[in-house]
Protein backbone atom coordinates (compact mmCIF):
# COMPACT_ATOMS: atom_id res chain seq x y z
CA UNK A 1 0.00 0.00 0.00
CA UNK A 2 1.14 3.56 -0.75
CA UNK A 3 2.68 5.35 2.20
CA UNK A 4 0.44 7.82 3.94
CA UNK A 5 0.95 11.54 3.48
CA UNK A 6 0.27 14.12 6.18
CA UNK A 7 -2.99 14.89 4.39
CA UNK A 8 -3.96 11.19 4.46
CA UNK A 9 -3.18 10.99 8.15
CA UNK A 10 -5.08 14.15 8.97
CA UNK A 11 -8.05 12.70 7.10
CA UNK A 12 -7.72 9.47 9.09
CA UNK A 13 -7.93 11.45 12.32
CA UNK A 14 -10.90 13.35 10.92
CA UNK A 15 -12.68 10.06 10.11
CA UNK A 16 -11.98 8.78 13.59
CA UNK A 17 -13.33 11.92 15.24
CA UNK A 18 -16.46 12.18 13.08
CA UNK A 19 -17.20 8.50 13.74
CA UNK A 20 -16.53 8.94 17.44
CA UNK A 21 -18.88 11.92 17.74
CA UNK A 22 -21.59 10.01 15.89
CA UNK A 23 -21.17 6.96 18.10
CA UNK A 24 -20.81 8.92 21.33
CA UNK A 25 -24.10 10.69 20.66
CA UNK A 26 -25.63 7.24 20.39
CA UNK A 27 -24.82 3.97 22.10
CA UNK A 28 -21.16 4.71 22.86
CA UNK A 29 -21.67 7.77 25.06
CA UNK A 30 -19.53 6.26 27.82
CA UNK A 31 -16.58 5.81 25.48
CA UNK A 32 -16.06 9.58 25.06
CA UNK A 33 -13.00 9.80 27.33
CA UNK A 34 -11.24 6.87 25.72
CA UNK A 35 -11.96 8.21 22.21
CA UNK A 36 -10.35 11.50 23.20
CA UNK A 37 -7.33 9.65 24.51
CA UNK A 38 -7.16 7.64 21.29
CA UNK A 39 -7.15 10.94 19.42
CA UNK A 40 -4.19 12.12 21.49
CA UNK A 41 -2.52 8.82 20.64
CA UNK A 42 -3.12 9.44 16.93
CA UNK A 43 -1.80 13.01 17.26
CA UNK A 44 1.44 11.61 18.69
CA UNK A 45 2.20 10.26 15.19
CA UNK A 46 1.60 13.54 13.35
CA UNK A 47 5.29 14.55 13.43
CA UNK A 48 6.08 11.34 11.49
CA UNK A 49 4.09 12.80 8.61
CA UNK A 50 4.86 16.47 9.14
CA UNK A 51 8.51 16.66 10.24
CA UNK A 52 8.38 20.40 11.03
CA UNK A 53 6.18 19.47 14.00
CA UNK A 54 8.34 18.47 16.93
CA UNK A 55 5.68 16.66 18.92
CA UNK A 56 5.87 16.80 22.67
CA UNK A 57 6.48 14.72 25.73
CA UNK A 58 2.84 14.62 26.76
CA UNK A 59 1.83 12.98 23.50
CA UNK A 60 4.70 10.54 23.86
CA UNK A 61 3.47 9.65 27.33
CA UNK A 62 0.04 8.96 25.88
CA UNK A 63 1.61 6.76 23.22
CA UNK A 64 3.59 4.80 25.79
CA UNK A 65 0.49 4.37 27.94
CA UNK A 66 -1.70 3.09 25.07
CA UNK A 67 0.99 0.80 23.69
CA UNK A 68 1.71 -0.51 27.16
CA UNK A 69 -1.67 -2.23 27.20
CA UNK A 70 -3.38 -1.73 23.82
CA UNK A 71 -6.43 -3.79 24.70
CA UNK A 72 -7.14 -2.35 28.12
CA UNK A 73 -5.85 1.22 28.09
CA UNK A 74 -9.41 2.55 27.90
CA UNK A 75 -10.61 0.77 31.00
CA UNK A 76 -11.16 2.47 34.27
CA UNK A 77 -9.62 2.85 36.76
CA UNK A 78 -6.27 2.82 34.93
CA UNK A 79 -7.42 5.43 32.40
CA UNK A 80 -8.53 7.73 35.19
CA UNK A 81 -5.24 7.27 37.03
CA UNK A 82 -3.20 7.92 33.89
CA UNK A 83 -5.17 11.03 32.93
CA UNK A 84 -4.84 12.36 36.44
CA UNK A 85 -1.07 11.97 36.23
CA UNK A 86 -1.05 13.44 32.73
CA UNK A 87 -2.97 16.47 33.98
CA UNK A 88 -0.20 17.18 36.50
CA UNK A 89 2.40 16.77 33.75
CA UNK A 90 0.37 19.17 31.66
CA UNK A 91 0.59 21.84 34.37
CA UNK A 92 4.37 21.37 34.56
CA UNK A 93 4.64 21.69 30.79
CA UNK A 94 2.52 24.87 30.75
CA UNK A 95 4.74 26.38 33.46
CA UNK A 96 7.90 25.40 31.55
CA UNK A 97 6.61 26.98 28.36
CA UNK A 98 5.51 30.17 30.12
CA UNK A 99 8.97 30.39 31.67
CA UNK A 100 10.56 30.03 28.27
CA UNK A 101 8.32 32.74 26.82
CA UNK A 102 9.22 35.15 29.61
CA UNK A 103 12.90 34.59 28.93
CA UNK A 104 12.57 35.32 25.22
CA UNK B 1 -19.51 -34.61 18.18
CA UNK B 2 -19.43 -35.25 21.89
CA UNK B 3 -20.14 -32.84 24.69
CA UNK B 4 -16.54 -32.69 25.90
CA UNK B 5 -15.14 -31.66 22.52
CA UNK B 6 -17.88 -29.07 22.06
CA UNK B 7 -17.26 -27.60 25.52
CA UNK B 8 -13.54 -27.53 24.81
CA UNK B 9 -14.17 -25.55 21.61
CA UNK B 10 -16.49 -23.14 23.43
CA UNK B 11 -13.92 -22.55 26.13
CA UNK B 12 -10.98 -22.22 23.75
CA UNK B 13 -12.57 -19.47 21.66
CA UNK B 14 -11.22 -15.98 22.27
CA UNK B 15 -11.86 -12.54 20.87
CA UNK B 16 -8.64 -12.09 18.91
CA UNK B 17 -7.54 -8.54 18.21
CA UNK B 18 -3.97 -8.97 16.99
CA UNK B 19 -3.60 -10.63 13.60
CA UNK B 20 -0.78 -11.71 11.34
CA UNK B 21 -0.48 -9.77 8.10
CA UNK B 22 -1.31 -12.94 6.15
CA UNK B 23 -4.25 -12.29 3.77
CA UNK B 24 -7.50 -14.22 4.13
CA UNK B 25 -8.78 -15.70 0.85
CA UNK B 26 -12.42 -15.02 -0.01
CA UNK B 27 -13.12 -18.78 0.13
CA UNK B 28 -12.31 -18.79 3.85
CA UNK B 29 -14.79 -16.00 4.48
CA UNK B 30 -17.38 -17.90 2.48
CA UNK B 31 -16.76 -20.97 4.64
CA UNK B 32 -17.54 -18.86 7.69
CA UNK B 33 -20.79 -17.67 6.14
CA UNK B 34 -21.61 -21.29 5.34
CA UNK B 35 -21.41 -21.95 9.10
CA UNK B 36 -23.65 -18.95 9.80
CA UNK B 37 -26.16 -20.25 7.26
CA UNK B 38 -26.96 -23.18 9.54
CA UNK B 39 -27.82 -21.09 12.60
CA UNK B 40 -31.37 -21.32 13.94
CA UNK B 41 -33.78 -18.45 13.30
CA UNK B 42 -37.36 -17.60 14.17
CA UNK B 43 -39.70 -19.35 11.76
CA UNK B 44 -36.59 -20.17 9.71
CA UNK B 45 -36.60 -16.53 8.62
CA UNK B 46 -32.79 -16.47 8.11
CA UNK B 47 -32.71 -12.67 8.40
CA UNK B 48 -28.96 -12.34 7.90
CA UNK B 49 -26.99 -11.22 4.90
CA UNK B 50 -23.27 -10.56 4.69
CA UNK B 51 -20.65 -8.40 3.04
CA UNK B 52 -17.24 -10.07 2.76
CA UNK B 53 -14.20 -7.83 2.53
CA UNK B 54 -10.58 -8.88 2.19
CA UNK B 55 -9.38 -5.86 0.27
CA UNK B 56 -6.65 -4.47 2.51
CA UNK B 57 -7.36 -0.89 1.53
CA UNK B 58 -11.10 -1.12 2.18
CA UNK B 59 -10.62 -2.88 5.53
CA UNK B 60 -8.26 -0.10 6.51
CA UNK B 61 -10.78 2.60 5.49
CA UNK B 62 -13.55 0.88 7.44
CA UNK B 63 -11.31 0.76 10.49
CA UNK B 64 -11.01 4.56 10.42
CA UNK B 65 -14.77 4.90 10.94
CA UNK B 66 -14.89 2.25 13.67
CA UNK B 67 -13.64 4.02 16.76
CA UNK B 68 -13.77 0.91 18.93
CA UNK B 69 -11.72 -1.18 16.50
CA UNK B 70 -8.18 -0.91 17.80
CA UNK B 71 -5.94 -3.17 15.70
CA UNK B 72 -5.52 -3.85 11.99
CA UNK B 73 -7.15 -6.97 10.54
CA UNK B 74 -6.76 -8.51 7.08
CA UNK B 75 -10.44 -9.24 6.51
CA UNK B 76 -13.88 -8.30 7.66
CA UNK B 77 -17.37 -9.73 7.58
CA UNK B 78 -20.22 -7.26 7.88
CA UNK B 79 -23.35 -8.92 9.16
CA UNK B 80 -26.60 -7.26 8.11
CA UNK B 81 -30.25 -7.89 8.81
CA UNK B 82 -32.26 -8.15 5.64
CA UNK B 83 -35.38 -6.09 6.44
CA UNK B 84 -37.41 -8.15 3.98
CA UNK B 85 -36.92 -11.18 6.22
CA UNK B 86 -36.84 -9.40 9.57
CA UNK B 87 -38.81 -10.62 12.59
CA UNK B 88 -38.87 -9.49 16.23
CA UNK B 89 -36.18 -12.09 16.86
CA UNK B 90 -33.71 -11.12 14.16
CA UNK B 91 -31.11 -9.76 16.57
CA UNK B 92 -31.27 -12.96 18.61
CA UNK B 93 -30.99 -15.04 15.43
CA UNK B 94 -28.03 -12.98 14.26
CA UNK B 95 -26.29 -13.67 17.56
CA UNK B 96 -26.58 -17.39 16.87
CA UNK B 97 -25.20 -16.87 13.35
CA UNK B 98 -22.33 -14.84 14.78
CA UNK B 99 -21.44 -17.60 17.23
CA UNK B 100 -21.40 -20.12 14.37
CA UNK B 101 -18.91 -17.89 12.58
CA UNK B 102 -16.72 -17.48 15.65
CA UNK B 103 -16.60 -21.19 16.43
CA UNK B 104 -16.11 -22.14 12.82
CA UNK B 105 -13.21 -19.67 12.58
CA UNK B 106 -11.63 -21.19 15.68
CA UNK B 107 -11.81 -24.64 14.08
CA UNK B 108 -10.12 -23.26 10.94
CA UNK B 109 -7.24 -21.74 12.87
CA UNK B 110 -8.62 -18.23 12.36
CA UNK B 111 -9.30 -15.60 14.95
CA UNK B 112 -12.23 -13.21 15.05
CA UNK B 113 -13.46 -10.24 16.99
CA UNK B 114 -17.02 -8.93 16.85
CA UNK B 115 -17.12 -5.13 16.66
CA UNK B 116 -20.23 -3.07 17.24
CA UNK B 117 -18.59 0.33 16.89
CA UNK B 118 -19.13 1.73 13.39
CA UNK B 119 -21.05 4.51 11.70
CA UNK B 120 -23.93 3.01 9.75
CA UNK B 121 -24.64 5.96 7.39
CA UNK B 122 -20.98 6.17 6.39
CA UNK B 123 -20.49 2.48 5.63
CA UNK B 124 -23.87 2.31 3.89
CA UNK B 125 -22.78 5.10 1.55
CA UNK B 126 -19.23 3.82 1.18
CA UNK B 127 -20.18 0.26 0.30
CA UNK B 128 -23.44 1.16 -1.47
CA UNK B 129 -25.46 -1.04 0.83
CA UNK B 130 -29.14 -1.04 -0.17
CA UNK B 131 -31.77 0.33 2.25
CA UNK B 132 -33.22 -3.10 3.03
CA UNK B 133 -29.92 -4.26 4.55
CA UNK B 134 -29.12 -2.96 8.03
CA UNK B 135 -25.48 -3.48 9.06
CA UNK B 136 -25.49 -4.67 12.66
CA UNK B 137 -22.07 -6.15 13.27
CA UNK B 138 -18.48 -6.15 12.03
CA UNK B 139 -16.50 -9.34 12.52
CA UNK B 140 -12.75 -8.84 12.08
CA UNK B 141 -11.07 -11.99 10.75
CA UNK B 142 -7.43 -12.99 10.54
CA UNK B 143 -4.78 -15.46 11.57
CA UNK B 144 -4.17 -14.85 15.27
CA UNK B 145 -0.96 -13.24 16.38
CA UNK B 146 -1.89 -13.68 20.03
CA UNK B 147 -3.63 -16.11 22.31
CA UNK B 148 -5.49 -13.91 24.76
CA UNK B 149 -6.01 -15.39 28.22
CA UNK B 150 -9.45 -16.66 29.07
CA UNK B 151 -11.69 -13.98 30.49
CA UNK B 152 -13.63 -14.61 33.66
CA UNK B 153 -17.18 -15.89 33.69
CA UNK B 154 -19.87 -15.55 36.33
CA UNK B 155 -20.22 -18.73 38.36
CA UNK B 156 -23.07 -21.01 37.36
CA UNK B 157 -24.86 -20.37 40.64
CA UNK B 158 -24.99 -16.67 39.88
CA UNK B 159 -26.50 -17.29 36.46
CA UNK B 160 -29.20 -19.73 37.47
CA UNK B 161 -31.88 -17.65 39.13
CA UNK B 162 -34.13 -20.50 40.13
CA UNK B 163 -34.48 -24.23 39.73
CA UNK B 164 -38.00 -25.56 39.55
CA UNK B 165 -38.17 -29.32 39.88
CA UNK B 166 -35.47 -31.91 40.58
Amino acid sequence: MKEKTAEDYLFEITCFLVASVERCLGPERDYGPSRLLQTLYMLSFLPDYQPELKGNELLMKVRAYVEGDPQNFWREPQLKKFVSELSVELAKEIKKRRQLKKQT
Amino acid sequence: MNHESLMAALKERRSVRLYKKQPIPMEKLEQLVEAARWAPSAGNSQPWQFLLINDENMVSILKTISPGWLEEAPALIIMCINKKRETNWSYVDSGAAMQNILLSAESMGLGCCPIGSFVVPTITELLEIPAHLEPILFIAVGYPDEKPPATTRFPLEELIYKRVGN
